[in-house]
C-alpha cells in the first residue's frame, strides 16, 4: 500500500517535472521568435468571429470590418471619434442646389496589382450596388441619380433630392471602393473569385483566411500614404471575451477592443497593458411602441422616463463606464446635440405625480399601471439593467415584466413583426444626426416604435439640404426638443468601452481622430 | 443472422429519416433566421430584408424550401452555407480533422485513466484510495467544463506562464514538421486535459460499479473456492466481463464527437466542428446546421447498428 503510494507520488513528480521543462522550452521559444524573422513587426488583432465574406460591400459584416479597413479605401472613412476624415478623396464640395456632390480624388493611388485606382472605378463600384437590391448600400443610394466621371480623377454624384448625411454615409459600412478591372467579369460580387482573394488598394494585402483561426495580412509596399510600419498585420479569432483577455494578458494578442467590465481594473493595474476609453455615439436605450393604446398616453411614457435612474444603472451594470445619457443625440456629437431640452431627472416622487394629475388611479396593490412588458436581448448588460428600471418603475407604481430573448429571436419579434409595447436597443446615431431621422422620422425603417411628428420630420428633412453645419445644428436642436416633449423614445447609458493593447505599440486606430480611420493599422509601429 | 442485418439497416434508415425531417423543422421554426446577420445590427431595412430572402428562398412555403433541400441533399450535397457562402461539406470536412485529434486523444485518455481509477478503487473499496478517487471523482464531476478550462488557463498560462492560451497553432510563427506538430501537442495540452478531467467520472464509475457487481457474481465465488489466485481471477474472469460497458459508453462518446465539446473549443478557440455549430446556431445558418445534423445522425445510426451486430456476434441468442 505504502508502497503504491510512492510509486503515484513520484509519477506525478515526473508529469510536473515534465511540464515544466515543456515550459522551459517555450519560453526559450518565444523570446527567440520575436528576434527570429529579421525584426519583423507583427501585431495581433482579437476578432471575435470569422469575417462572412471579403468583398466588403455586399453586406455590412461586423468581423470583417476591421479587416477590410487595412485591405480597401473608401472615398471618405470615420476616424476614432466617428467623424468624416478624408480617405481617397481629398476634398469634395456641394453645388448651390445640393444635387451635386463633387469629390477630387488622389491621383497617386494603386490597387494592389499596380493599376491604377480611378473614377472609373468609384462609378462602377456605386453603379454595381444601386443595381443590386441584396447588397447593404443599395437602398441609400437610390438617392443618387447618376454617378459622372469628368475625368480620371474626378467623381460627381447627381443627387434626386439634396441630402448632404449622404458623405458621411459613404464613410461607414459597405462603401469600399472595388476595382473594377478584376471584379467586372460577369459573375456576382458575392460568388467572385475575386471575393476570397481581395484586390484592393489598402495599406495592407490579404495573405490568408483559415476560417474558425486568423486572417492574415501583409504591409502594402506601395501605399500610397507610405508603407505601413508594420510587416504583418494578424487578426486571430477567439470567440470568448475571458479567453480573449487572457490572451492579452500573456502577450499572445496585442490588440482586445471592447474589454469587458468586469475585467477593466485588472488590465488598468497591468503596467504592460494600455487601456484607452473608446465612446461611440450609440446610446442604450428604450423605445416605446406608438401604436400601442396604453403608451399613446405623454404622461405615462414621461411618468417612465422620470422612474429610470440612470446613474444606479451606469455604476451598477457598467462600473460607470458608460455613463448616463439625458440628450436626445448623444452628447459625444457636441456640434449638434441638445443639453438644455433634455431626458427627464430621475425623481420617484415627480413620476407619480405625473401620474396622478393625469388621472390614473391606484389599485388595491399599489400599481397605477399594470401589464407592461419590455423585450429585450441577451447579453451587453442589457437584461439586468431592465431589471433595475423594472424595480424603480415598480416605486412609481407602474408594472413592468421583463422579457428576455435570444438576439434573433428578439430581432424577430421587434424589428420584424413589431410585436412590442417597451423595448430596449442600442445602435450606432451616426455617422450624421441625419440618423436622428432614420431612427424616428415617420414610416423610417429604423423607427421600430412608429413615431410620427410633422414638425420633426419637416425639421430633420430641411438640415439634410444645408450644408451649414451651425444651421444644420440649429435644426436638430429643435428636433430634440420634440422628442424631448413627446418622449418616444428615452436615452439611458452611452455606449462606451476600453480598448487594450500591449503597451509597446504605438499610433493605434484609438489615437487616430482626424489622422486615420476607424480601425486603420497603417501608422501603428512598436514604440522605440 | 441475414434477415436482423437487413431490419437493423431498415431501422438505421428509417431513424436517419425521422431525424432529418425533425431537424429542419425545428431548425426553420426557430424564432429569427439568416437574414438578420447578413443585414447587420444597424439595419431594419425591408427591403433589403425582402431581397435577401428572395435570394436564398426564405420567402417560399416551408414544405417546398424542404423538398428542395432533400433534392440536393440525395445527391450527396450538403448545399451552400448562407453565412459564409461556401460549400457546408468542405467547411465541416476542414473543421474535422481538428475535432478528431482533440476528441481521440482526451476519450482514449480518460478511458484509460478513469478505467484504471476504477478498477483500483473498486479492488480496494472502502480503503482510503477508493475513498480519495471517489471524492476526486465527485469534484470533477461538478466542475463546469468550461470554468475549469478557464481555470487552467490562467494556472499554466497567466501565473505559471509555461503553456499557450489558445489557439491550435502559434499565430505569430508558422512553423513546419516537427516543429509544427510539437506546436500543436503543446496547444493540446489544455484542452485535453481539461476534456480528461472532465470525462474520467463517467469511465470511473461505470468501470468501478461493473468490477464491484461482477465480483460478486457466484462465478467468483466458485473460482475462489477452487483456489484459483486472485490474480488470474481478476485478469481472466472480471476484467473481460466488467469491460464491457466501458467500451460501449466509448463507442457511443465518439458518435458524438462532431458536437460533443464546443464549449471547450469556445474556451481554448480550438477551431473544431463545435464552434461552426454554436455559430451557425447563433448566426441561423440553416445549410449548414441541417449538414452537420445530418451527418450526425448517419454517424449514431451507423455506430449503433455497429454495435447492434457485434453484440449479435458475440451472443447468439439477440436476434429480434
Amino acid at each position: 500500500m505504502k508502497r503504491k503510494l510512492f510509486l503515484l507520488v513520484s509519477i506525478l513528480t515526473l508529469i510536473a517535472v515534465f511540464a515544466v521543462g515543456c515550459g522551459g522550452n517555450k519560453d526559450q521559444a518565444t523570446g527567440g521568435n520575436e528576434n527570429s524573422g529579421g525584426g519583423e513587426k507583427t501585431l495581433i488583432v482579437r476578432l471575435i468571429g470569422d469575417p462572412m465574406s471579403f468583398n466588403p460591400d455586399t453586406l455590412a459584416d461586423d468581423n470583417a470590418y476591421p479587416i477590410v479597413q487595412n485591405l480597401f479605401n473608401r472615398l471618405v472613412k470615420l476616424d476614432a471619434s466617428k467623424q468624416v476624415i478624408p480617405d481617397l478623396a481629398t476634398d469634395w464640395e456641394v453645388s448651390e442646389d445640393g444635387l451635386a456632390i463633387t469629390f477630387h480624388l488622389r491621383d497617386d493611388v494603386h490597387w494592389h496589382d499596380g493599376e491604377k485606382v480611378t473614377s472609373k472605378d468609384v462609378k462602377y463600384t456605386f453603379d454595381y450596388i444601386k443595381g443590386n437590391p441584396t447588397y447593404y448600400m443599395s437602398t441609400r443610394l437610390q438617392l443618387v441619380d447618376s454617378i459622372e466621371t469628368p475625368d480620371d480623377y474626378t467623381v460627381v454624384f447627381n443627387m434626386v433630392q439634396p441630402d448632404v448625411s449622404f458623405i458621411a454615409d459613404l464613410g461607414w459600412y459597405a462603401t469600399f471602393i472595388l476595382p473594377e478591372h478584376i471584379y467586372n467579369n460577369g459573375q456576382p460580387w458575392e460568388d467572385n473569385p475575386a471575393a476570397k482573394q481581395p484586390i484592393g488598394s489598402g495599406p495592407f494585402k490579404f495573405v490568408e483566411h483559415k476560417q474558425g483561426e486568423s486572417v492574415t495580412l501583409v504591409a502594402n509596399d506601395d501605399y500610397h500614404e507610405g508603407r505601413p510600419k508594420l510587416d504583418k498585420l494578424i487578426f486571430s479569432i477567439i470567440p470568448d471575451e475571458s479567453t480573449a483577455v487572457q490572451a492579452l494578458v500573456n502577450g499572445e494578442i496585442d490588440v482586445l477592443e471592447a474589454v469587458p467590465a468586469a475585467n477593466v481594473d485588472e488590465l488598468m493595474a497591468n503596467p504592460n497593458i494600455r487601456m484607452e476609453i473608446n465612446e461611440y455615439p450609440s446610446p442604450m436605450r428604450i423605445i416605446f411602441n406608438m401604436d400601442n393604446e396604453t403608451l399613446k398616453d405623454v404622461n405615462l411614457r414621461r411618468a417612465i422616463a422620470t422612474a429610470i435612474n440612470r446613474e444606479e444603472i451606469s455604476e451598477k451594470i457598467f462600473n460607470g463606464i458608460q455613463k448616463p445619457e439625458y440628450n436626445y443625440y448623444p452628447s459625444l456629437i457636441e456640434w449638434a446635440t441638445n443639453s438644455e431640452d433634455t431626458a427627464p431627472k430621475f425623481n420617484i416622487e415627480e413620476a407619480r405625480r405625473i401620474l396622478e394629475e393625469a388621472g390614473y388611479v391606484q389599485d388595491a396593490d399599489g400599481f397605477y399601471v399594470r401589464g407592461l412588458t419590455i423585450d429585450v436581448f441577451e447579453g451587453y448588460g442589457y437584461p439586468d439593467t431592465a431589471k433595475l428600471i423594472a424595480a424603480t418603475l415598480a416605486q412609481a407604481g407602474i408594472e413592468l415584466t421583463v422579457q428576455v430573448h435570444e438576439y434573433n429571436a428578439w430581432d424577430q419579434k421587434v424589428a420584424v413583426q413589431r410585436d412590442f409595447m417597451l423595448e430596449m436597443q442600442g445602435g450606432f446615431m451616426g455617422p450624421d444626426p441625419h440618423a436622428l431621422y432614420k431612427r424616428l422620422g415617420t414610416g423610417q425603417a429604423g423607427n421600430l416604435g412608429n413615431y410620427s411628428n410633422a414638425e420633426f420630420d419637416e425639421l430633420c428633412l430641411k438640415a439634410i439640404t444645408i450644408g451649414d453645419m451651425k444651421e444644420r445644428a440649429k435644426l436638430y436642436k429643435q428636433a430634440q426638443a420634440i422628442l424631448a416633449e413627446e418622449i418616444p423614445y428615452i436615452p439611458l447609458v452611452a455606449y462606451a468601452a476600453y480598448d487594450a493593447n500591449n503597451a509597446k505599440f504605438i499610433n493605434l486606430p484609438i489615437d487616430g481622430t482626424g489622422k486615420w480611420g476607424w480601425a486603420e493599422y497603417t501608422f501603428t509601429d512598436i514604440a522605440e | 443472422m441475414k434477415r436482423y442485418l437487413f431490419k437493423r439497416l431498415l431501422t438505421g434508415l428509417l431513424t436517419i429519416v425521422i431525424a432529418f425531417v425533425i431537424n429542419f423543422l425545428i431548425i426553420n421554426l426557430a424564432p429569427g433566421d439568416p437574414i438578420k446577420t447578413l443585414m447587420g445590427k444597424e439595419s431594419d431595412d425591408p427591403v433589403l430584408r425582402a431581397a435577401l430572402e428572395e435570394k436564398y428562398g426564405l420567402n417560399k412555403p416551408l414544405h417546398i424550401q424542404f423538398f428542395s433541400y432533400l433534392k440536393t441533399a440525395m445527391r450527396g450535397d450538403l448545399g451552400i452555407s448562407i453565412i459564409y457562402n461556401r460549400p457546408v461539406a468542405d467547411m465541416i470536412a476542414e473543421k474535422l480533422p481538428a475535432t478528431i485529434l482533440l476528441v481521440l486523444t482526451s476519450g482514449v485518455l480518460s478511458l484509460i485513466i478513469g478505467t484504471a481509477m476504477g478498477i483500483v478503487a473498486a479492488r480496494k473499496e472502502g480503503t482510503f484510495i477508493d475513498v480519495l478517487f471517489s471524492g476526486f471523482s465527485y469534484i470533477l464531476n461538478s466542475m463546469p467544463s468550461f470554468w475549469l478550462g478557464l481555470m487552467l488557463i490562467i494556472i499554466f498560462s497567466t501565473v505559471l506562464n509555461i503553456l499557450p492560451t489558445y489557439g491550435m497553432t502559434d499565430a505569430r510563427a508558422s512553423y513546419t514538421g516537427m516543429a509544427y506538430v510539437l506546436d500543436v501537442i503543446k496547444h493540446m495540452i489544455l484542452p485535453v486535459g481539461t476534456l480528461v478531467l472532465i470525462e474520467i467520472p463517467m469511465y470511473y464509475r461505470i468501470a468501478k460499479s461493473s468490477v464491484l457487481q461482477v465480483t460478486n457474481e457466484d462465478y467468483i465465488l466458485t473460482l475462489r473456492a477452487t483456489g484459483m489466485s486472485e490474480k488470474k481471477i481478476f485478469n481472466k474472469y472480471i476484467f473481460r466481463n466488467a469491460i464491457l460497458p466501458t467500451v460501449t459508453i466509448f463507442g457511443i462518446s465518439l458518435a458524438y464527437l462532431i458536437t460533443g465539446v464546443s464549449l471547450i473549443e469556445t474556451v481554448f478557440a480550438w477551431p473544431g466542428t463545435g464552434r461552426l455549430v454554436l455559430t451557425a446556431i447563433n448566426q441561423r445558418d440553416y445549410p449548414t446546421l441541417i449538414g452537420i445534423y445530418l451527418i450526425m445522425s448517419v454517424s449514431i445510426a451507423v455506430v449503433m447498428i455497429v454495435v447492434d451486430i457485434v453484440y449479435a456476434i458475440l451472443d447468439p441468442r439477440i436476434r429480434y
